[in-house]
């Protein structure tokens, strides 16, 4: 499995950003993106353009649109048609999201905790969703200083809430990204076996091969036999597993600062606790019972002085 | 330039999150239409009437959550910007929308070319329609000017 440094929600003056469309692709390159989507709110004008710069920056172009209505904002990627954002109410987004995914489109809730109107309008999620089976993904950490803030706590503890009642909900970071700044920001990583491409990504996402980090990938899987291994978002047997994690330090080294982001600790997490832990270390194997359910991986430690924060995570490999 | 639509509104606090619908028609000489949307005010710069909004949202944000883990002063937040934007649809296509904090817009769009947010639409003639989406008014009269403008050929 190979891992990809991706963006999946960016702005340019298509919206509100202050980007052009060649400087969010050149931003991106420069940062060390490998693919990002262009999610302009409520509109996709700027798509023409950013498949070209993109081409040019050899960046890979996910095509996108950032519903963006008062009861909340939801990130939808690859969609081939056009579902209507306006008049959606409340109670009725499922039907949205179904016809989103006939067009071949996934969906992500946007922060879906942030500090809303009048401030920010329409930030706070207030759809209500009666089948988050059909939820591909929720933005679990956005914008700069992600681990630290109550927005990513409470996004958090929703998306465990979702696994441990048995969806398959992605998480994902979002920098949200409508100018250049210097902040620190989290990164989404798309697990890939073939060659990056725009589908693939979207495809990626709906099956959970993503990891987030604010520094260090890190990523797990669990060999099966001699050839095969589940991947994080596979599904497995319950038993005696062999969970081989990996930490990776090289990775998006321009976008990240070593002397603020500190690992201390791997945690497995099984169901909502904590069932090993152990130092971190470029590769390991941990030998960990699983029942039914779900099993991630974390890397803690110190983040812009503050300790026990949340690092690196990696989305579950299911236990049936 | 011909003028093909032209509406004033003024709306209040009630209308907020609420979509207004308006429609127009291009008549067959015409290549070229600007849309002007302006809003007044663009901000609420009446602190006691921002600051309760502003602090429940924030009391929102925080949940059961102490303060202290992320501190945030609603002072910050003053004034707060009403939000209103333009979205487009021609034949029944969706065209795309301004979505910008200006409370001064200009769209110009053509059958080759569109200003940001939209993309240009097959052909000028026909029926148009379009929404104006009041995202946040915070200001108790917010008053707005629409005007459709045609350019024709020759």
């Amino acid at each position: 499995m190979n891992w990809h440094p991706v963006e999946l929600h960016t702005h340019t003056e298509h919206s509100d950003g202050d980007f052009t469309v060649r400087q969010l692709a050149k931003a991106a390159k420069a940062r060390g993106f490998e693919a990002v989507a262009l999610t302009d709110h409520n509109t996709s004008s700027g798509m023409q353009e950013f498949y070209k710069a993109a081409q040019r920056e050899g960046l890979i172009a996910i095509s996108g649109i950032e519903w963006t209505t008062y009861w909340g904002h939801m990130l939808v990627l690859g969609e081939q048609g056009y579902t209507d954002w306006r008049g959606v109410q409340p109670e009725r987004i499922d039907d949205a999201i179904a016809n989103i995914h006939k067009n071949r489109g996934i969906v992500g809730i946007a922060h879906p905790f942030a500090l809303s109107n009048p401030v920010n309008t329409g930030y706070h999620w207030e759809f209500q969703i009666a089948n988050w089976d059909a939820v591909d993904f929720l933005e679990v950490w956005s914008r700069d200083d992600a681990p630290r803030k109550i927005q990513s706590l409470r996004a958090f503890g929703l998306w465990e809430q979702l696994l441990s009642r048995g969806c398959r909900i992605t998480a994902t970071s979002g920098r949200d990204w409508h100018r250049e700044d210097s902040l620190a920001y989290a990164h989404t990583y798309i697990g890939t076996e073939q060659p990056l491409t725009p589908d693939g990504i979207v495809q990626a996402v709906r099956k959970g091969r993503v990891c987030l980090s604010v520094g260090p990938l890190l990523t797990m899987r669990i060999p099966l036999d001699m050839q095969t291994c589940a991947e994080i978002g596979d599904e497995i047997p319950d038993g005696l597993s062999e969970v081989e994690i990996f930490m990776q330090t090289h990775t998006m080294e321009r976008d990240w600062d070593r002397a603020q982001v500190v690992p201390k600790e791997i945690q497995l997490i099984h169901n909502g606790l904590v069932i090993k832990r152990c130092a971190v270390a470029a590769h390991q194997v941990l030998r960990v019972p699983l029942a039914a359910g779900w099993m991630r991986a974390d890397l803690i430690g110190e983040y812009y002085g503050k300790t026990e924060q949340h690092l690196a995570f990696t989305n579950p490999i299911f236990i049936r | 330039m011909k003028i093909l639509f032209e509406q004033s509104y003024v709306w209040t606090p009630r209308d907020a999150q609420r979509d207004v619908g308006f429609a127009f028609c291009c008549p067959n000489d015409v290549t070229e239409i600007r849309i002007s949307l302006s809003y007044a005010p663009a901000l609420e710069t009446e602190d006691a009437r921002c600051k309760p909004q502003v602090e429940k949202a924030l009391q929102r944000y925080y949940d059961c959550y102490p303060h202290t883990l992320q501190p945030m002063d609603a002072n910050k937040f003053l004034p707060v910007k009403n939000l209103i934007t333009l979205s487009l649809d021609k034949d029944g296509v969706y065209l795309g929308n301004a979505h910008r904090w200006d409370s001064r817009q200009e769209h110009i769009l053509n059958s080759e070319w569109a200003s940001r947010g939209f993309v240009p639409p097959k052909q000028m003639e026909g029926g148009w329609a379009g929404m104006l989406h009041l995202h946040e008014i915070i200001s108790p009269l917010c008053e707005a000017q629409l005007k459709v403008e045609g350019r024709a050929e020759g």
